[in-house]
């Protein structure tokens, strides 16, 4: 069964073998569980947001066509379903006043900044703390462009986003892990 | 030659670029060191987010969704039975081993101080606790059901003791069948 793919599991699961949808849920679950928890920081809420993102997609899964992967397709019902979570939340996720900016980042000066920074063990944990500081709509393209290797065009059709918007945010957002990064490196050594 | 810009460096990271401002870019970062820096930075980043961020979907995800879907999967049946009936047969092992546990200390002969084991000791007074506590709890619960039984209990407790069970069921129907019978947060 794992080397059937997705199409004609999608296939099978309309001509009345429903049951094979948990396989596709099987496969996907985990990437899907990955991005709202990026974008909801909830792990309870990120799995009502999958779970209700998954039965959405069975009940559109006639819609669904062959121009893309089902998991790009996916992805785009698990974002709006996360979005919608955060609009309830009251939390703004569009933020574009943020990236009129964009063309004022200055490059950070890397001649001053030792290689253990770019590499090394402690580089794992100021990641970590820089992804889990940026605001959901930055993170959430962020894994989408790292985690999932997602091209910026594939990215397009998840968020509904021109691609200029989807580049921008994208800029904005490794400007913001690379800073976040160099800043606690240096807080860390002034501090010890 | 200049350093490239940031937004220059990420799209020649990510093989946007003409190739032939990709090739001075690569030229530049083979020979700067700033810029090298800056180029492996971006590359931990990434290597980093794929290791640290992949979250594991919760066991049973599929199962439930394809009960909400009126779908139950392939192995929805036997990994119900394990993870639902699980629980109730571990407790009905539990039970068992204490029933045997205190059928052996009420059978045994009463022998001696002298005589008595160490475990049968140590055993005696949590079979004794065991069985008060139990006979206790089947008294009280009988006085509450006669009381709830009686004229003289009010009607608002009869309600009450009714809606709490009625509560009660849907929450055990809830885990069993994994479907949402009751909504306890909006």
């Amino acid at each position: 069964m794992d080397a059937l793919p997705d199409y004609e599991i999608i296939s099978r699961v309309l001509s009345g073998h429903t049951r094979l949808f948990s396989e596709l849920v099987d496969r996907h679950q985990d990437r899907a569980m990955s991005l709202a928890m990026r974008l909801l920081r909830n792990r309870e809420e990120a799995e009502e947001a999958v779970q209700d993102s998954f039965v959405r997609a069975f009940k559109a899964l006639e819609r669904f066509e062959k121009r893309s992967a089902f998991s790009t397709w996916l992805y785009r019902i698990v974002y709006n379903v996360c979005s919608t979570a955060l609009s309830k939340r009251g939390e703004l996720f569009e933020q574009t006043s943020l990236e009129k900016d964009d063309a004022a980042i200055e490059i950070p000066d890397f001649s001053e900044i030792p290689d253990s920074v770019v590499e090394g063990e402690e580089l794992k944990q100021n990641v970590v703390d820089a992804m889990n500081e940026l605001p959901p709509i930055y993170s959430g393209i962020a894994t989408m462009f790292y985690l999932y290797d997602l091209s910026y065009e594939e990215i397009v059709k998840i968020t509904g986003s021109p691609l200029g918007t989807v580049k921008a945010r994208l800029f904005r957002a490794r400007a913001m892990l690379r800073d976040g990064i160099i800043r606690r490196t240096g807080l860390r050594e002034l501090a010890g | 030659m200049n350093h490239p810009t940031s937004a220059e460096l990420f799209e020649f990271m990510d093989r946007r670029l003409g190739e032939k401002r990709a090739g001075e870019i690569a030229a530049h970062v083979a020979s700067c060191d700033q810029c090298r820096r800056r180029v492996a930075l971006e590359r931990s980043t990434r290597n980093i987010v794929r290791s640290e961020f992949l979250v594991k979907a919760p066991a049973g995800l599929s199962s439930s969704i394809m009960v909400n879907l009126g779908t139950p999967s392939r192995d929805s049946l036997a990994l119900r039975i394990l993870s639902k009936g699980g629980a109730v047969v571990a407790m009905l092992i539990v039970l068992s081993v204490i029933g045997f546990v205190i059928a052996q200390v009420s059978n045994a002969p009463d022998n001696s101080e002298a005589t008595t084991s160490p475990v049968t000791k140590f055993i005696s007074p949590l079979s004794d606790l065991f069985t008060t506590g139990t006979q206790s709890f089947i008294d009280r619960s009988s006085a509450i059901s006669q009381t709830i039984e009686s004229k003289a209990a009010p009607e608002f407790w009869k309600t009450l003791c009714f809606v709490i069970l009625a509560i009660g069921i849907l929450a055990a129907a809830d885990r069993v069948f994994g479907k949402r019978f009751i909504k306890l947060r909006s």
